[in-house]
């Protein structure tokens, strides 16, 4: 089923809604949430909560044109806050190191995200990631939203892990200089 | 807290890039892999030959044949095509073939039936569900290896299969006529609380109706079918409402991914291909060997 016509099921409340878009959708989502959770019993119940957010926002939302990237947004919030709640610890580890990480990334102390909408912090760093090369953009997208391992990006694309952990210094650096002459903290 | 919320910012990232990383890696590296192996088989092959015609083997060469079998098994069973157990890396770590620890995906069946060497596609029914074993044609691992320490025990489990009894209705591709039987065997399954990964369910439903690509081998006189590659190797045509798991159930507690399109496209699809491509439906005969470290 097409993604309008999903969409046309939950705004006319139709319960068929969350089947159809688990079945359409349901596997890759979940991979989303067991790549970061590491818990296929987690990253189900991630996937039911996930449809519930869907049933409870659209409408007013209307995701028509990116009905699954809309959903893999929910997920990996949900998937991240899970493993920041329970706290498990393999895994708790892997988010504290992440978000050290992007603490390089912002250019002063003051906290920039009460000041702006993270949309708007997203779009920001979409741009950025527009000016970079087709690896440089998956290295950081592997890294900081789907939360992969040096590892596991090495692997993927085909080189040492040294060169990602490299471009992925690189781009922090990037982005925290990007973000500083686009404005965002002075 | 603030790199928590950039963490979080980078979750509104723009669905373009968002998709386009989603998407697997390295289509290429396949046509790498299988180019680099064919050379190593040609280089084993070619340094065999001098030893077997005169009547001697070297154990070692032996054992790096059976290990790049073992890297194509592995490459076969790990969840969507990609070699991430630790276990099977270490393995293959000093083999010149690293690219097999990259991602392998298929833009096309073509492609696919192509890079795997697939040589059989039908539409069959499954008439019976038998138990799941543990199944290793290469006869490096046996049931009794399921209770031996940690590392045999999971290499054990990673051959856990269940054995289906499929009635073919019709042959696209291969040498099997209409109303054959065959034992096809599909990773994953339970065998005494032994499990490997999210195999909670068995993935296909009897009485259940679908069309499969697979790789025939004769392995020690008997011809053994296996999923040509997960997970663009099964197409659901029916799932009936009286089998105990649902087409969606079964889907999701496996890792293959499950075409609901419009059967006769898909047929037509594939006949089109079988009719265009020269595929080779040679079966080839392997004879298994020890192999267990």
């Amino acid at each position: 089923m097409d993604d309008n016509k999903i969409i046309a099921l939950y705004i006319n409340r139709d319960e068929t809604a969350v089947a159809q878009t688990a079945e359409k959708y349901g596997q890759r989502l979940k991979r989303i949430s067991y790549d970061i959770t590491e818990d296929a019993q987690t990253a189900e119940e991630c996937e039911n909560e996930t449809y519930l957010k869907a049933w409870n926002t659209i409408p007013p939302q209307n995701p028509v044109d990116y009905l699954f990237v809309y959903l893999a947004r929910i997920i990996r919030h949900i998937s991240l806050d899970v493993c920041r709640t329970r706290g498990r610890q393999k895994r708790s580890a892997v988010i504290t190191e992440l978000t050290a990480e992007m603490e390089e990334c912002i250019p002063s102390p003051d906290d920039i995200v009460s000041r702006l909408e993270y949309q708007e912090l997203g779009a920001a760093i979409s741009r950025y990631l527009y000016t970079l090369s087709d690896e440089k953009q998956m290295i950081f997208i592997r890294r900081y939203w789907y939360l992969d391992s040096v590892e596991t990006i090495a692997r993927r694309l085909g080189i040492g892990q040294s060169k990602v952990k490299m471009t992925l210094l690189r781009c922090r650096k990037g982005l925290q200089e990007y973000l500083w002459k686009e404005g965002y903290e002075l | 807290m603030r790199g928590k919320e950039m963490l979080d910012a980078v979750g509104y990232l723009d669905e373009t890039l968002i998709l386009k990383a989603e998407r697997p890696e390295q289509k290429k590296s396949i046509w790498k892999l299988w180019t680099t192996a064919a050379c190593i088989c040609l280089l084993l092959g070619g340094l065999m030959i001098p030893q077997l015609l005169s009547g001697h083997t070297d154990n070692s060469i032996l054992s790096s044949i059976n290990r790049i079998y073992d890297l194509f098994n592995a490459m076969f069973i790990s969840e969507n095509g990609k070699l991430t157990d630790d276990d099977y890396i270490a393995q293959i770590a000093d083999l010149p073939v690293n690219d097999a620890q990259l991602y392998a995906s298929f833009e096309s069946l073509d492609e696919m039936i192509e890079s795997t060497h697939a040589n059989v596609i039908v539409r069959c029914t499954v008439a019976e569900r038998g138990d799941c074993i543990v199944y290793d044609p290469w006869g490096s691992y046996s049931e009794d290896d399921l209770d031996a320490d940690v590392d045999i025990s999971v290499a054990a489990q990673r051959c856990l299969s269940t054995s289906y009894t499929l009635t073919i209705s019709d042959c696209y591709l291969g040498n099997l006529a209409v109303g054959d039987e065959i034992t096809f065997y599909a990773p994953y399954g339970i065998l005494d609380g032994y499990t490997y990964r999210k195999a909670r369910v068995p993935l296909f439903g009897v009485g259940a109706e679908y069309i499969l690509v697979l790789r025939a081998e004769e392995i020690n006189g008997e011809i053994v079918y296996n999923l040509s590659y997960t997970p663009d190797s099964v197409y659901v045509v029916a799932n009936p409402s009286n089998s105990k798991y649902s087409a969606v159930e079964t889907a999701e507690g496996s890792l293959f991914y499950v075409y609901r399109d419009d059967v006769s496209a898909v047929e037509a699809h594939i006949r089109a291909l079988v009719s265009e491509n020269n595929y080779n439906t040679t079966i080839e005969k392997f004879t298994s060997g020890k192999n267990k470290q």
